[in-house]
């Protein structure tokens, strides 16, 4: 892999050794906590303990949550919610950042991130061309920032989808939100009904989806951080 | 100007003050039925419960949420001031992909990770002692931790550690009087994050605690469930307040333009 140069890391080298003696044990601790945990909770979503019986890689749990009726009822109620919540996130942090305030939300803060780098230059020239507020913002704001807005709005998705404290609190009985569905069948009593897999199964399919939206949410972020060098 | 921030400053105080109204009328509230706006009598069976029947109970919620948050916050400084400083001076390879590993535990839900982990927490005997919920923590805390250590990094200036080190001072006596001095306002921050993180856990401590790490936010959904709803305002309340303090003292440490060193 070549040299990666980024604007946040100022053009430093340093020795492979100092940066494995800097780096290291966070990135061993959160590799095998986070990475474990996943990998564990796969395989035993697949049904696989090796030593314990359960030789076999089985997608019956997979199979099992894909053909439940609930579990789309329950996608669905998911999607509407974190949707609904990101879009009205984005359209608030949007109007917040035309009025120039300075606290952070966390949209509003990738937007400023952006912006810094770009400057107001863009914006006085478009005022001396004579452009209003509304003309400068639809051709010169919205098009800078509408990459960077794209990612944050990915992320903030993927953190309502994964919410679990709100919807069991405040969210409808039936259907669940996602998350909420799979700690009810990872904490059911009834233990001859075998529902821990199936919970981790709807557990791995929420990591995925959300795994997904992140990687494309920091493509599309490296994009706006590129693009606003290069102007 | 002015008044720009004026009428920017009352609606944001309003929505996050709104939410807070609600609870409190509910914790000195004997009676509220539906159709009445305001409480039909007032009275302190809540807080005399809170404070008095359930008093121990609550209280050892609180050491025991106290002590969790206050242990991941240093596990998580210790081991992420040198990995944000690595990410925030450095340039190297494979930068992308730590970042992305770092990202990943932060928004996938901790519902994915802890069911995951609980087999494997069990047969290591971490399940249900302080040190696995800790750990479990500490998936979320550390990357948190690391990303606010990062920014703080990319603005530090390399060249106070070089006048220090030109005289002869030796490397802790510069980590000592040279780096921890001018990231401090970055490592207050990264630990209020660290705490409130911790802090607020729910399902993570539930499932790797099993029951047995009652924290604060383990009573308060107990109390949501069983439908005392007086009573579980004021338990919200006394789940706030620690976290309110922590994060006036650390805005007290920072000053008014506290920030300005990080930006």
């Amino acid at each position: 892999m070549a040299a990666v140069s980024s604007p946040l890391g100022q053009g430093r080298k340093t020795s492979p050794a100092c940066l494995l003696l800097l780096l290291g044990p966070a990135l061993i601790i959160i590799t095998v906590l986070f990475g474990g945990g996943l990998t564990l909770g796969f395989f035993q979503a697949l049904d696989y303990l090796p030593g314990q019986g359960f030789d076999q890689i089985g997608l019956q749990h997979f199979t099992h949550v894909l053909q439940d009726p609930d579990f789309f009822n329950s996608l669905g109620i998911s999607l509407y919610i974190s949707i609904t919540s990101t879009l009205i996130a984005a359209a608030v942090s949007v109007v917040l950042f035309v009025y120039n305030w300075k606290e952070i939300p966390f949209i509003t803060f990738m937007l400023l991130a952006v912006l810094k780098n770009v400057g107001s230059e863009l914006d006085e020239v478009g005022a001396t061309l004579n452009g209003s507020k509304t003309q400068r913002f639809r051709y010169i704001t919205l098009p800078i920032i509408s990459p960077s807005l794209g990612g944050a709005c990915l992320i903030v998705f993927a953190f309502t989808f994964g919410a679990f404290e709100v919807p069991y609190l405040l969210g409808r009985t039936y259907p669940m939100a996602l998350p909420v569905w799979a700690y009810k069948n990872y904490s059911d009593i009834d233990l001859l009904a075998r529902p821990e897999g199936i919970a981790i199964a709807i557990g791995m399919i929420l990591a995925a989806i959300i795994t997904m939206t992140i990687i494309f949410s920091q493509l599309l972020l490296q994009f706006s951080r590129n693009r606003s060098y290069d102007l | 100007m002015k008044r720009r921030q004026f009428f920017l400053f009352w609606p944001i105080l309003f929505t996050v003050a709104l939410p807070f109204v609600p609870l409190i009328l509910w914790s000195v509230s004997n009676q509220w039925f539906y159709p009445a706006i305001l409480p039909q009598t007032f009275g302190t069976r809540a807080y005399q419960y809170v404070f008095g029947t359930a008093g121990n109970q609550i209280l050892t919620g609180l050491f025991i949420s106290t002590a969790l948050a206050l242990a991941t916050t240093c596990i998580s400084l210790i081991f992420g001031i040198p990995a944000g400083r690595a990410l925030g001076l450095y340039d190297f390879p494979g930068k992308k992909f730590a970042t992305l590993l770092l990202t990943l535990p932060v928004i996938v839900p901790s519902l994915s990770i802890a069911m995951g982990l609980h087999l494997w927490f069990i047969k290591l005997d971490l399940a249900e002692t302080f040190t696995g919920v800790v750990l479990i923590h500490l998936t979320f805390c550390l990357p948190y931790t690391i990303f606010v250590i990062w920014g703080v990094f990319t603005d530090y200036n390399l060249d106070f550690e070089e006048q220090a080190r030109s005289p002869g001072a030796p490397g802790w006596k510069i980590i000592i009087q040279v780096m921890l001095p001018v990231i401090l306002q970055g490592i207050s921050i990264a630990a209020l994050f660290s705490f409130l993180l911790s802090w607020s856990q729910y399902l993570s401590t539930l499932i790797i605690g099993g029951g047995k790490m009652l924290t604060l936010p383990l009573l308060l959904f107990s109390l949501m469930d069983s439908g005392d709803r007086p009573v579980a305002a004021t338990v919200s309340l006394v789940f706030i307040v620690p976290a309110f303090l922590a994060l006036m003292t650390s805005a007290h440490n920072l000053g008014r333009n506290g920030m300005e060193g990080i930006r």
